[in-house]
């Protein structure tokens, strides 16, 4: 892996679920009511009284591969050096191809500015040498932000500790997407806390992104040519056939 | 060089397109027009921008789409309140498809380039528009479905919405590659003659109606005809 990548570790064993990175995230980057870049997802497990209770912080996952800045058509989304995945607001034209192409199902559409919009792992904060809004205000440790690679290895000794508490836990950084710049030490299976397990990015998204939409519009022109080389050949033949008896020939 | 064949009115004219019709398909030119403009903003944003620029940015684009999409589908419920029956006999036309069609179709090639071609008696819909009837009138149909679905993908399952962008696309570009080619066969080809004047003026020149589309003319203004 790039030695230069940033990454962000989710330590779910940590989190308390209090959503102070929602709330920070919220007030940092300015995000609409009723929507959010980043949430606390909760969900359950066992009947009573053998309930466990899961809590994990869901937000854009930085794909290497990201299915949301091949399918921008005006190049809101792109990549920065340190993989990862930001987005220009003032270019952003509310298409929602996006919205609709991510396999986790993360960007958001905000209709009151026409507009969408996800997490950019406060790049405009991390240029200035802080951390992201979310890591700097949890209060349980529980987020992490640094190198990726570092994050990756620490996640692994993480799950190495927690298996004699958690039997199922497990490092989650899905390789379909040509790798995350979110990992996350679970301590059950991804299913639990809302996780895309094995995110596809949908065939018709890679298909036509990839092969047929950058050429199928030559034929537009082709058809603009072929209607041209007429124009003149057909005036062509029948200037030749200039007494011919074709009465309806509009030169006549 | 003459570009159109001239409007002639001392020659016995017939009706071949109502005034509805005449209204849904400039109607249509328009919109599909400024739809597809300001579509290939977004579809072609490299080359095309220029075109973005134009019709005020990117944002001023998307309006600009949304607001024909929306005349483009008016123009539609327009055609089918006020002229359903002339959508029926259209399709009546068209399902009449049959051996004259495929010998139309096999010499076009030849008749297009410019070479004087003997052509078999045809319908009110030659075989080519006949073939420009299925293929345009679909695109235009799925264009709209899909392009609904797009701009309001909260009540679609979103399979159907990924399914959406490349339909609307490919749609888009087979019916921009048809639309080129029947606007300039429709006018500025020799042998079109007519047909521009029955599109616009309703009207075309009797006795280019009864070499042009026998069994049309024979139907409906011949000796066949029920008057």
């Amino acid at each position: 892996m790039d030695k230069q990548k940033l990454g962000m570790l989710v330590d779910v064993a940590k989190c308390i679920g209090c959503n102070a990175c929602t709330i920070a995230c919220k007030a940092e980057n300015k995000i609409p009511e009723g929507a959010f870049a980043t949430e606390i997802r909760q969900g359950w497990k066992g009947k009573f009284p053998n309930v466990v209770n899961f809590y994990s912080k869901i937000a854009c996952m930085h794909c290497s591969d990201p299915a949301c800045v091949k399918v921008c058509p005006v190049g809101a989304l792109y990549q920065t050096p340190e993989g990862i995945v930001v987005q220009d607001q003032d270019k952003c034209v509310g298409c929602q191809y996006c919205v609709n192409s991510c396999p986790f199902g993360i960007p958001q559409y905000n209709r009151a500015v026409d507009k969408s919009f996800k997490c950019t792992m406060c790049m405009h904060r991390v240029s200035q040498g802080m951390e992201p809004a979310c890591v700097a205000t949890c209060p349980t440790g529980a987020l992490q932000f640094g190198n990726r690679a570092e994050l990756r290895a620490k996640a692994e000794q993480r799950v190495k500790d927690l298996k004699g508490r958690f039997p199922l836990a497990n490092v989650y950084q899905p390789e379909e997407v040509g790798g995350t710049g979110l990992i996350y030490v679970l301590t059950d299976t991804p299913a639990n806390f809302g996780l895309v397990e094995h995110p596809k990015v949908s065939a018709t998204v890679e298909v036509w992104q990839d092969y047929v939409q950058p050429y199928a519009a030559w034929l537009i022109p082709l058809a603009l040519l072929g209607s041209a080389t007429s124009f003149l050949s057909s005036r062509l033949l029948t200037n030749k056939n200039e007494h011919g008896d074709h009465e309806e020939r509009g030169d006549k | 060089m003459r570009l159109l064949s001239e409007y002639r009115e001392d020659i016995p004219r017939v009706e071949r397109f109502n005034k509805v019709f005449r209204i849904t398909h400039w109607g249509h030119t328009v919109t599909f027009l400024l739809c597809l403009f300001s579509g290939l903003v977004l579809y072609a944003n490299s080359s095309w921008s220029w075109m973005g620029i134009i019709l005020g940015g990117n944002n001023g684009a998307g309006w600009v789409h949304r607001i024909a999409a929306v005349g483009l589908t008016l123009f539609l419920v327009f055609f089918f309140i006020f002229d359903y029956r002339d959508i029926i006999n259209w399709i009546k036309d068209i399902l009449r498809f049959g051996k004259n069609d495929i010998i139309f179709l096999s010499k076009f090639p030849l008749e297009f380039m410019g070479f004087d071609v003997k052509m078999p008696p045809q319908t009110r819909f030659n075989g080519g528009e006949k073939m420009n009837s299925i293929v345009t009138p679909t695109c235009v149909f799925l264009l709209v479905v899909s392009g609904y679905m797009m701009w309001f993908p909260e009540y679609i399952p979103v399979s159907l919405v990924r399914i959406a962008y490349p339909v609307h696309d490919l749609a888009m570009v087979i019916g921009s590659c048809m639309v080129c080619m029947h606007a300039y066969l429709g006018s500025l080809h020799p042998g079109s003659g007519e047909s521009f004047w029955g599109m616009w003026k309703g009207t075309v020149r009797e006795d280019w109606a009864e070499h042009h589309h026998k069994i049309w003319y024979d139907e409906n203004y011949g000796d066949k005809a029920d008057k």
